[in-house]
């Protein structure tokens, strides 16, 4: 049955094709207003006034747009209230991340995409702050006392590509077998989670202090409006859409911080942005330097992803990893 | 006379798309400064305004592996060979590259070009709305204009003045001026040029300075206006799609079984380039070339008016439609292009109100020639109710 016919669309626009997607359910429902929200993200977006400035116009003109098609005035104390949870939410789930930094790291990336939807589809509430603010403390726990979703951790990998380990069990397990675990993925730290970032033109996975979220001024619209766009185009996951400088330091960062044993990359065919356009060339980068593998996946349709090949590469990618440790050893 | 006087430029201008390095060769030779651009929201009146030749970088049409190492192989064919005139040295003799923030796989050709093909230190990318119609898009165009003609400044050490943006916006406004005029000669039954001969002048305007190209084109017109009538037309059918630089797809719409007449292309290698223009005498020239670029028909990467979501680019296409009366559409773009297929999807059930067939063609590196023949040989044969 899916959805029920929407009211309105509000969306982003990031790739070639983000907002071309609701045009076309725009048209095929008959015409529902849509309104596009420019993201031109990408390298120091976040930190570029004209590019803040470009995203704000935008989302201020948004809330007229919306005001007009639903008849209903605009809340700015509701708004503000949570542009202020939702900067929370993001930067917790960084720091849940940050985490992982930890050896053994206290989650797999299977488990970081299971706890992550409330960040993706309800981080404006008050019971997603407080959801994640009890995780940030049980994972500290988990570091404190040694504990750890996946005790087997020979071989520590970093991660780009979509999440394929949940839809493919059987991928996660091959290594999970060996004793390598995902300890740092782009998508899953990326997508609904904020770090600082390019800090003196270089990137840095360190989490932003929660305390920070409390001490923004948030006390006008624009102003929320302004703090909201920093955050959002602060995303890892965009940083690479745009920008092969961002996406490359983003790996060399990882790599060096999260202590990896080798580079995975699994672009999805059907994601042409940041999760493909980046894969071949950081691996022409990286493969001198760790073992790095590299194979397609495919979230929109699993038939198209080469599953016997793709685990035939992991089965070489552990064996690399092994050859690389035991070299380094000596 | 006349006759002779149109193929010769015509010939002139075929030489120049299928040799541009030639041509850009002897510029440099010249001693002028050439920038390479990747995408045609690159302001070029900045560029012209400073002194430097802005040239397009279009395929090779070489089938090559060299370029799977270096970009998705699922990124289209157009993005790929360019990022292959880099990799293989053949844009050397350019001072620099510009691009905007155009679409990812353009972008990616881009980067190529910096990352690996040495042209890291004299590349500019433009941050660019992703998104035409956005009220604020030209606020954002004028500030990355500025930075723009900052970078160029730096670059020629002296400053670019408002005196020669304007005038170079006059040229450019010009050439539009002159390339409307030609197209709109296929209008009508009796044009005395074709589509293949007015799309291959169109892609030499990318390729070209634009001092030379106008006057050349003048002359072309000049020909044209007293030409008499070439011969009883075919089946009009309008190309809507993407960047096409063969211009054997041309070639053979006009040359199959069945008689057929280009008589419109959509794309930005063609009227996408140039239907618009800057308004002149403003006292902001950036702002002003922001305007344009705004006016122009949008990429349909680039297409969503706020609020409703409609494609502004249906409006352009409906206009021509009225205007150069097609018989049927060709939508022709590059394979694994995701906006554009998008777009078909959305125009096929307005051209079926309109009572217009069409038929749609993926680009690759070269040509499926006898494929495509027969296939717009079947089209027709729908068009005209007949069978083979």
């Amino acid at each position: 049955e899916g959805y029920p016919k929407p009211d309105l669309i509000w969306t982003t626009h990031l790739c070639s094709q983000h907002s071309k997607w609701y045009q076309e359910v725009s048209r095929r429902l008959g015409g529902i207003p849509l309104y596009a929200i420019d993201m031109i993200g990408g390298g120091n977006a976040e930190k570029d006034s004209k590019i803040v400035n470009y995203v704000s116009n935008q989302i201020e003109e948004g809330i007229r747009w919306l005001e007009r098609i639903t008849g209903r005035e605009f809340s700015d104390e509701l708004f503000i209230k949570s542009a202020r949870n939702e900067i929370k939410c993001l930067v917790l789930w960084g720091n849940i991340c940050a985490l992982n930094r930890n050896s053994p790291a206290p989650l797999d990336e299977r488990r970081l995409i299971a706890l992550f939807p409330p960040a993706l589809v309800d981080r404006t509430t008050d019971e997603a702050v407080q959801l994640y603010e009890a995780l940030l403390n049980e994972v500290k726990n988990m570091v404190k006392t040694g504990q750890t979703v996946a005790p087997n951790q020979r071989y520590r990998i970093v991660y780009f590509g979509i999440a394929h380990t949940y839809g493919h069990p059987e991928m996660a397990r091959i290594l999970r077998d060996a004793g390598a675990e995902i300890v740092a993925s782009v998508y899953t730290f990326g997508t609904c989670g904020n770090f600082r970032g390019i800090v003196d033109g270089r990137w840095s996975w360190d989490p932003i202090d929660p305390e920070w979220v409390e001490e923004l001024d948030l006390s006008t619209r624009r102003k929320a409006i302004i703090e909201l766009s920093k955050i959002v185009l602060g995303w890892p996951t965009w940083q690479g859409v745009r920008s092969y400088w961002a996406l490359e330091q983003m790996a060399r960062a990882m790599i060096t911080e999260y202590q990896a044993d080798g580079l995975l990359l699994a672009p999805s065919r059907s994601c042409e942005t940041d999760f493909r356009n980046g894969y071949v060339g950081l691996q022409r980068i990286f493969k001198g330097q760790i073992p790095t593998i590299e194979y397609d996946s495919d979230q929109v349709d699993v038939r198209k992803m080469d599953l016997p090949g793709a685990k035939r590469k992991t089965e070489l990618f552990v064996k690399l990893m092994e050859a690389h440790k035991r070299r380094h050893a000596r | 006379m006349t006759e002779k006087v149109h193929n010769t430029i015509i010939q002139k201008f075929r030489s120049i798309t299928k040799n541009p390095h030639e041509y850009a060769k002897n510029l440099k030779e010249d001693g002028q400064l050439l920038a390479g651009y990747m995408c045609t929201h690159v302001p070029e009146e900045i560029l012209y305004a400073g002194g430097i030749i802005p040239v397009r970088i279009i395929s090779s049409h070489v089938s090559q592996g060299m370029t799977r190492s270096y970009m998705h192989e699922t990124y289209c064919s157009f993005s790929h060979d360019c990022a292959y005139q880099g990799l293989a040295h053949n844009y050397d003799f350019l001072d620099l590259i510009a691009s905007s923030s155009s679409c990812i796989h353009m972008g990616e050709a881009f980067n190529v070009w910096v990352r690996f093909a040495g042209f890291q230190e004299k590349s500019f990318l433009i941050p660019y709305p992703h998104i035409i119609e956005t009220k604020f898009a030209g606020l954002l165009m004028k500030e990355s204009y500025e930075a723009f003609r900052q970078f160029l400044e730096k670059l020629l050490k002296r400053p670019i003045l408002d005196e020669e943006i304007e005038n170079s916006i006059k040229i450019y406004n010009h050439t539009r001026r002159l390339l409307k005029r030609l197209w709109e000669f296929l209008r009508y039954e009796d044009s005395p040029i074709t589509g293949p001969e007015v799309s291959t002048v169109t892609l030499a305007s990318q390729l070209m300075d634009k001092r030379e190209f106008n006057q050349m084109l003048e002359q072309l017109i000049q020909s044209l206006e007293v030409k008499p009538y070439k011969g009883p037309s075919g089946v009009r059918l309008m190309v809507s799609g993407g960047a096409c630089d063969d211009m054997g797809i041309f070639d053979l719409i006009e040359n199959l079984d069945y008689r057929a007449n280009l008589i419109f292309v959509d794309s930005c290698t063609a009227t996408r380039y140039f239907w618009f223009e800057v308004p002149e005498g403003r006292p902001d020239k950036l702002q002003a070339i922001a305007e344009g670029y705004i006016r122009r028909i949008p990429c349909p990467a680039k297409d969503n008016v706020p609020g409703t979501g409609e494609k502004k680019r249906f409006r352009f296409i409906q206009q021509f439609i009225e205007e150069f009366k097609p018989d049927g559409i060709v939508f022709l773009y590059q394979r694994f292009c995701s906006p554009q297929p998008l777009d078909v999807v959305a125009l096929k059930p307005i051209l079926g109100k309109l009572g217009i067939p069409s038929t749609e063609f993926e680009l690759d590196t070269t040509l499926p020639i006898t494929q495509f023949r027969t296939k717009l040989e079947a089209f027709l044969e729908m068009i005209k109710g007949v069978s083979p």
